[in-house]
């Protein structure tokens, strides 16, 4: 078993002076140092939006993440300017985890039961018990959604990123996201009804 | 009066709603509620944690990611989505993280690799990784030697070579570099001029032929963590690592029960030697005083390398200096894999982890200790340890079998401990 050596080499002009596009045109080349500059500006992002996807653990947020570098490195030439570089980086990885998470639908039983202690906290009597509960009621919703419904919420809802973009770089007419977007907050807004009855 | 489509109402939530739905909003009761009562719904959820991994851990990651590009270099950048694609891709980031970061070993690296300032030419089986990019360059070697060409460095450059926590620093020269599971052991400079920072000893500037060694002592026994105070250890006397009275929502408060006391064994200097013998450097090429040896003497030498790393572990743990008696005791696991004192260790490695607050971890290694050693003597204690921090992890059914496996343990507090534990969990459910 062999390893390589990160090539270290520089890119041309200032890399903190780079604008995202120039960054990831540079990446598209294959150069090193615009991967590692476009990682150190992103990730995390990157990461908030893995943190708030319902996953088991914290090595496939991780891997998430990996992946979704090493597949911005791939696709950089495809980049088209249609949305800001942030959008189209959250939109790989977006998709990266329709494609690479579906095993974690079979975790869902896990998951319901790992979700399931967040809504227990007769222990934590304190002021801020009623919003945790809330908070248990809306993690469980979430986890609950179908992942295309999750990522429309995270996206849209959560990372506030423009609507018509997100539709672009997941690839879904603007009528699909928006109803997406639309039975995600119904079943959101049904949990804290829940919650508060 | 016409509502407006949800897919309307969904748009005009990210988008700001226009003068219609506006007006319409206004007048309109059922309407309204929908639209502030999704809002609560969006702010609440904006509060939900998306908690982002300690820098450390962000770098490794981020180093994981360099490699596998690396790797995938020269090939055409695709510019479709497909399945196989990410899938090798995010196999190659998993293959490569694994293999990286986390403490584990890079693989052998044995072609010559050209850095934009040197060539890193690796001895058989070495083991090094670039872990830095920009003016700031760095090689991380774990295990092995390597000979390192710099050509002179513009001001504000630099260039290391990280072994563990001691470094070597580069001014333009040529120099080999020695470690054994990134423990340094040597440094040799043919030209040019290097500082050596070692862990433990001063740092010392080497020139041409001049040469720096560790000392067994000094790769084995780092010093002493000051003890905070006398009246911070623990009770010499036996005890168990549990509490009963914790309540499920908290970590068992640990009192460590003294370790066994390994019976004294010939030294096994040989688990240390370099491991690339003909590179390693002689005593007779020492260089002058202030190139020399900065380690301090070797001390108790009828003692196995395992045997003194296992005591600086258990006497920082009883210090509360968890990080480091977790990493003695992994040190322990790697130095004699074998050793009679790696049961223990082990148990005292999950222990120091549970301890230091790095509950994935100590999760993990309490797992593999009892799946290593079911039948230990302190498998009771392990599974209660386990059982309180599966609570906190909220993971209750393992939880209440680990309790369960506990309670018919010999000592009498572990079994109140693990009683206390499903207990706890028993009343959980309504």
């Amino acid at each position: 078993m062999t390893a390589k050596l990160v090539p270290l080499r520089r890119i041309s002009g200032d890399i903190t002076e780079m604008s995202d596009e120039a960054l990831l045109a540079a990446c598209g080349t294959g150069d090193a140092p615009a991967l590692g500059a476009l990682f150190d500006r992103f990730h995390v992002a990157v990461y908030r939006f893995a943190g708030r996807l319902p996953m088991t653990d914290e090595l496939a947020r991780d891997d998430l993440v990996q992946a979704t570098f090493l597949e911005i490195r791939r696709a950089a030439r495809s980049f088209r300017g249609t949305s800001s570089v942030k959008t189209w980086i959250l939109g790989v990885a977006a998709n990266v985890a329709r494609h690479t998470l579906r095993a974690e639908r079979r975790r869902r039983v896990h998951q319901a039961r790992y979700l399931e202690g967040m809504t227990w906290a007769p222990e934590l009597l304190d002021a801020q018990v009623e919003r945790r509960k809330l908070l248990a009621q809306i993690a469980e919703a979430l986890a609950a959604l179908p992942r295309d419904q999750q990522i429309a919420f995270i996206l849209c809802d959560l990372e506030q990123l423009p609507g018509v973009e997100v539709a672009r770089v997941l690839e879904v007419p603007e009528g699909t996201l928006w109803r997406r977007l639309h039975t995600a907050r119904k079943a959101m807004r049904a949990a804290i009804e829940q919650a508060t009855r | 009066m016409t509502c407006p489509s949800e897919p309307e109402l969904a748009r005009a939530l990210t988008l700001g709603a226009d003068p219609p739905i506006a007006a319409h909003l206004a007048a309109c009761r059922a309407c309204r509620e929908t639209w502030d009562g999704t809002k609560r719904a969006i702010d609440l959820a904006r509060e939900l944690p998306a908690a982002i991994p300690p820098h450390g851990r962000r770098e490794e990651v981020r180093t994981a990611v360099l490699a596998a590009a690396a790797s995938m270099a020269g090939r055409p950048a695709r510019r479709v989505w497909l399945a196989p694609a990410i899938a090798g891709a995010a196999a190659a980031g998993v293959i490569a993280y694994l293999a990286i970061p986390r403490g584990s070993s890079p693989p052998p690296v044995t072609a010559p690799a050209h850095h934009a300032h040197g060539t890193v030419h690796p001895h058989p089986g070495a083991r090094y990784l670039a872990t830095a990019s920009g003016p700031d360059e760095v090689v991380r070697l774990t295990d092995g030697a390597i000979d390192v060409e710099v050509e002179p460095l513009s001001p504000g450059e630099r260039f290391r070579v990280v072994v563990g926590g001691a470094e070597i620093e580069v001014r333009g020269t040529a120099f080999t570099v020695i470690a054994s599971d990134e423990h340094l052991l040597g440094v040799t400079v043919a030209r040019g001029r290097v500082d050596v920072r070692p862990v433990i000893g001063a740092p010392a500037v080497l020139g041409a032929g001049q040469s720096w060694h560790a000392t067994l002592a000094a790769v084995v026994a780092p010093s002493s963590p000051p003890l905070s105070s006398p009246s911070s250890l623990p009770s010499s006397s036996p005890s168990v690592s549990v509490a009963p009275a914790s309540p499920p929502h908290r970590a068992a408060v640990f009192v460590p029960a003294p370790p066994p006391v390994p019976a004294p064994r010939a030294r096994h200097a040989a688990v240390l030697a370099s491991p690339h013998p003909a590179e390693q450097v002689t005593p007779g090429e020492a260089s002058p005083t202030s190139a020399s040896p900065q380690a301090k003497p070797a001390g108790d030498t009828t003692r196995t390398p395992e045997e003194l790393s296992y005591d600086q572990a258990w006497e920082a743990l009883r210090a509360n200096n968890f990080a480091r008696a977790a990493s003695g005791f992994s040190r322990v696991l790697l130095l004699a894999p074998d050793s009679p004192l790696v049961e223990d260790a082990s148990f005292w490695h999950a222990v120091a982890l549970a301890r230091g607050k790095r509950s994935a971890e100590a999760l993990s290694a309490f797992r593999d200790f009892l799946d290593t050693y079911a039948r230990s003597a302190r498998a009771g204690e392990a599974n209660a340890m386990l059982g309180w921090i599966l609570i906190d992890a909220r993971a209750y059914d393992e939880a209440a079998r680990r309790f369960r496996a506990a309670v018919g343990d010999a000592s009498a507090a572990v079994r109140t401990s693990a009683q206390a534990g499903l207990d706890a969990l028993g009343k959980r459910t309504p």
